[in-house]
């Protein structure tokens, strides 16, 4: 007994000290920081087990919880702003005053590929949905990316809408649009590839294309609808996580969760619905700009936004009122033997293909949840959901009508109907955490 | 140990103090100053002096006992994640919803739970299957667990026949005796080994607009060979030393049967993410045969008992509510007429009830005899968006002629609960189940009903 009280003493300690050598090891200035991959299901099983399961012996926290004495993110100064510069996020809408034409420039030109035919260069290996990766006429590369079958307009809406939203909302993003476009539109390029199941890659050929294509479903005129995501500048060293610091990134100084940016964004995700805010769902960029390279943080792939679900179909009803794994649900549902009858089990479902599933009604500002625990969004406090209800409460009505428009829905009842659950759960974030709504609120700032 | 601990404690407690000692906040960058325009900034990001530490020094200590605890926790954290991450880049584990557009000539290869059955232990199956002509495929599966159990199946298929073959090794197999009121403290184990040859038609009639249920009928032949031998659990009796009689008959001994049979099957069974109503009914008929010489695996192989067998199943289930809280009645008869050679029916021909076979608060295999009735209650209900429990309970027994010794005082119970993980639909389940005779745990990955 006593041996093995003896070694599990001293691999806390070795842990300890292991933890701290990381955190004080000091990176190297302008050197590009080591590419990394991390697993979604990973990532799923740890948010969802693992880390939750950690988190109920974390009795610091639970402390502060209990005492009302959280702790607050690291990197705001007296008047509760988040400190610039940051390579995280960038003050606009909310704190500065952003027009809607400047938002639909958003990230970049505004502009998707060039007029011509697009070349293929690879199929696209990532992500939920079908798609590949071209070059347009000007050779500026594109990943594009389709809709489910089932759901037309639905993914690509939400990508596009998703990333004028977030964009105005200050955080990096890629430039999305919405194209159209015909199989003779395509061409192969000379060394394009995909990766098979088990990682080797093989040349594209027609037959590939045609295949691929035949999983989209065309529209009447036989053209097919996409989203073009723009690639973005510098190159990819994998995703940032939603907590701990990047330790080969000399400026990553403060852990993600302490960060005013991450944890306010729980607010923003609410309201657009990003239940899908996991650490595969982001990008760090190695970019050389303004005469010196670093790291830029980028939120990737909107397209399980809104009424969209990773899973290549709706979202489900129960999407911001339970995690996958939710242990508040189990202890209500267990002991009632199911009986328990959840709030978002009375929801309307709208019953239209491009929107999937959201609603407004039933929106619970004071606690929406993404699918699986976000270690940032977790460690939020009261001012870092108002700061993200600050940026929120900037965007008018038109802001969102245009952001709605840019995606290009065929029925004008889609269009209308988001619209109008936005600006309601807009309305809903601003009153619970702000008390008010009102267009003063920017020129107030 | 306590100079460990004050010295783990001490460390904790100072050197984080240090860590943590930061710089006067730098002079921030109003919003204005920060950037002239919307772009992104380039200039050097604000940061303190030295790194934030993820928890003070005070943290550090009181957290030290919970990270001691968590120590388990954190090991398994490192296992799982290079496992997943390897599945995940090596396509193992689908990182898509959408399977990639294959073409005609590429082999596909899969791998999955071994589907053994109970008592096969952990073990994964690979799978490989080409499309040889149009409309016809060719499928190789190897199957094999930690308890030596293994199975090879080599499948043509190509609509509406199938020709397969396969070959089977069950080393463990639980076996308590024949018949209904056995003692579990004859505990014994047998292996086995068959082979089979099955050519098979099915036809097919789905679901449309004026019949909501899926009809299917159809009709095999087949050349099985079997041979039962001595039991390679370690720690168990092998069966012929509990039951030298049973054993003698049989043990060693090849036998071959030309199997032949139909069955028909009407199944309205849906829902969403677990089947929430609707009946399945599927009855078949089944004669094992002397073999023929031309088809015979191993000519000259003697028959061993020639039998039919009668299988009569049932399924039927409402639910209610928008996240479906589903009740389930099952209901399974097999009766089983043995014509000539009945002192040389094989164990592993007889019905058997226990584990996953029905009755899972029993062992695996408890119950053999001719013939056998079996019925379960579930009511599935969902605790949370991916995961269900289901809560059920089971009545059953073997018999030597189930319409006449079956009763409703001398089925046995069984009853117990799991929780499943649902995706699109139930894909994993564990639980734990109770009989008279002690509780058992299971699980089940791949395919959960």
């Amino acid at each position: 007994m006593r041996p093995a009280m003896i070694s599990i003493a001293a691999l806390g300690l070795l842990t300890s000290v292991v933890g701290v050598s990381q955190a004080a090891a000091p990176a190297k200035k302008d050197a590009k920081p080591e590419s990394r991959s991390i697993s979604g299901a990973y990532d799923l099983v740890h948010q969802s087990v693992f880390r939750p399961a950690a988190r109920a012996f974390d009795v610091p926290r639970l402390g502060r919880k209990i005492t009302g004495h959280p702790r607050e993110s690291a990197n705001v100064d007296e008047q509760d702003h988040v400190r610039l510069p940051s390579t995280w996020w960038q003050p606009r809408i909310g704190f500065r005053e952003v027009t809607v034409e400047q938002m639909l420039k958003g990230p970049g030109s505004g502009q998707g590929p060039a007029p011509g035919p697009w070349t293929v260069t690879k199929a696209k290996s990532a992500g939920v949905s079908a798609g590949f990766q071209i070059e347009d006429s000007k050779g500026d590369g594109f990943i594009i990316k389709f809709d489910p079958p089932k759901f037309p307009e639905m993914a690509t809406g939400a990508d596009v809408i998703g990333s004028y939203l977030f964009w105005a909302a200050g955080y990096n993003v890629p430039e999305n649009t919405i194209e159209w476009f015909r199989r003779q539109d395509l061409k192969i390029g000379k060394d394009a590839t995909y990766s098979d199941s088990r990682g080797r890659k093989h040349p594209i050929t027609d037959d590939y294309l045609n295949a691929l294509l035949a999983r989209v479903a065309p529209r009447p005129d036989g053209s097919y609808r996409c989203v073009a995501s723009r690639y973005l500048d510098g190159k990819p060293i994998g995703p940032f996580l939603y907590s701990g610091r990047r330790k080969d990134d000399p400026e990553d100084m403060i852990p993600h969760e302490l960060r005013r940016e991450l944890r306010g964004m729980w607010t923003v995700a609410a309201w657009v619905n990003h239940a899908d805010a996991r650490a595969p769902n982001t990008l760090d960029m190695w970019v050389t700009d303004g005469g010196r390279s670093f790291v830029r943080h980028y939120l990737i792939d909107f397209g399980s936004i809104l009424g969209s679900s990773a899973l290549s179909r709706r979202r489900d009803y129960a999407t911001g009122f339970e995690y996958y794994i939710d242990y508040g649900a189990m202890v209500r549902m267990v002991p009632t033997l199911g009986l328990y009858k959840p709030k978002w089990e009375n929801v309307v479902d709208p019953e239209m293909p491009a929107v999937g599933f959201i609603e407004s009604k039933n929106f619970d500002p004071e606690d929406w949840r993404p699918d699986f625990p976000n270690p940032a969004f977790d460690e939020r406090t009261v001012r870092d959901a108002r700061w993200g209800a600050w940026i929120v409460s900037g965007f008018t009505d038109d802001h969102i009508r245009a952001a709605v428009a840019a995606a290009h829905y065929t029925n004008a009842s889609v269009a209308g109907y988001l619209t109008r659950v936005l600006i309601e759960r807009r309305d809903k974030l601003v009153q619970r955490w702000l008390g008010t709504r009102g267009p003063t609120l920017i020129t107030s700032r | 140990m306590k100079l460990v601990l004050i010295v783990s404690i001490a460390w904790s407690l100072i050197v984080p103090s240090a860590r943590a000692t930061q710089a006067a906040p730098a002079p921030t960058q109003t919003p204005e100053e920060a950037s002239e325009s919307l772009a992104p900034s380039t200039a050097p990001p604000w940061n303190p002096e030295s790194p934030v530490p993820a928890r003070r020094a005070w943290e550090q200590v009181v957290n030290f006992p919970g990270r001691v605890l968590s120590l388990p926790l954190i090991g398994v954290a490192r296992l799982v994640e290079p496992v997943l991450t390897y599945g995940e880049a090596s396509g193992l584990v689908p990182t898509t919803m959408e399977a990639r557009p294959h073409t005609n000539s590429r082999a596909r290869w899969a791998v999955s739970a071994p589907h053994l059955g109970g008592r096969a232990g952990f073990g994964g199956a690979v799978e490989v299957r080409q499309r040889v002509v149009q409309g016809t495929e060719l499928g190789v599966r190897y199957a094999a667990t930690t308890r030596e159990y293994t199975g090879t199946f080599v499948r043509l298929t190509g609509r509406p026949l199938g020709l397969v073959y396969g070959s089977t090794w069950r080393p463990m197999e639980g076996f308590y005796g024949v018949g209904p009121a056995t003692p579990s403290s004859g505990h014994t184990n047998y292996a086995s080994s068959a082979q089979f040859v099955r050519l098979e038609a099915t036809t097919e009639k789905p679901p449309d607009a004026n019949f909501n249920a899926r009809t299917a009928v159809a009709g095999w032949v087949e050349t099985r060979y079997q041979v039962l031998r001595t039991g390679r659990e370690p720690n168990v009796p092998s069966w012929e030393l509990e039951f030298p009689e049973l054993a003698s008959r049989v043990l060693d001994r090849d036998v071959e049967h030309l199997v032949y049979g139909v069955s028909i099957l009407n199944d309205s069974r849906a829902g969403e993410p677990h089947w929430g109503h609707g009946t399945r009914l599927m009855g078949s008929f089944e004669r094992h045969d002397a073999p023929l010489p031309g088809l015979a695996l191993h000519v000259g192989t003697p028959a061993g008992a020639q039998f039919n067998r009668y299988t009569l199943e049932g399924e039927t289930g409402t639910s209610f509510g928008r996240n479906p809280r589903t009740l389930r009645l099952l209901a399974r008869v097999v009766d089983q007429s043995i014509g000539s050679g009945a002192d040389q029916m094989l164990i592993t021909d007889l019905s058997t009830l226990g584990g996953t076979t029905g009755l899972a608060g029993f062992h695996q295999g408890r119950f053999y005899d001719t013939d056998l009735v079996h019925v379960k209650a579930s009511y599935i209900f969902p605790v949370s968006r991916r995961l269900e429990m289901d809560v059920h309970s089971e009545w059953g027994s073997v018999y030597p002629d189930v319409w006449r010794d079956a009763k409703l005082t001398n089925l046995h119970n069984s009853y117990g609960v799991s929780l499943r993980a649902v995706f699109l639909s139930p894909f994993a389940a564990v639980g734990v189940n109770f009989s008279r005779e002690g509780a058992r745990v299971s699980y089940t990955f791949g395919r959960v009903e």
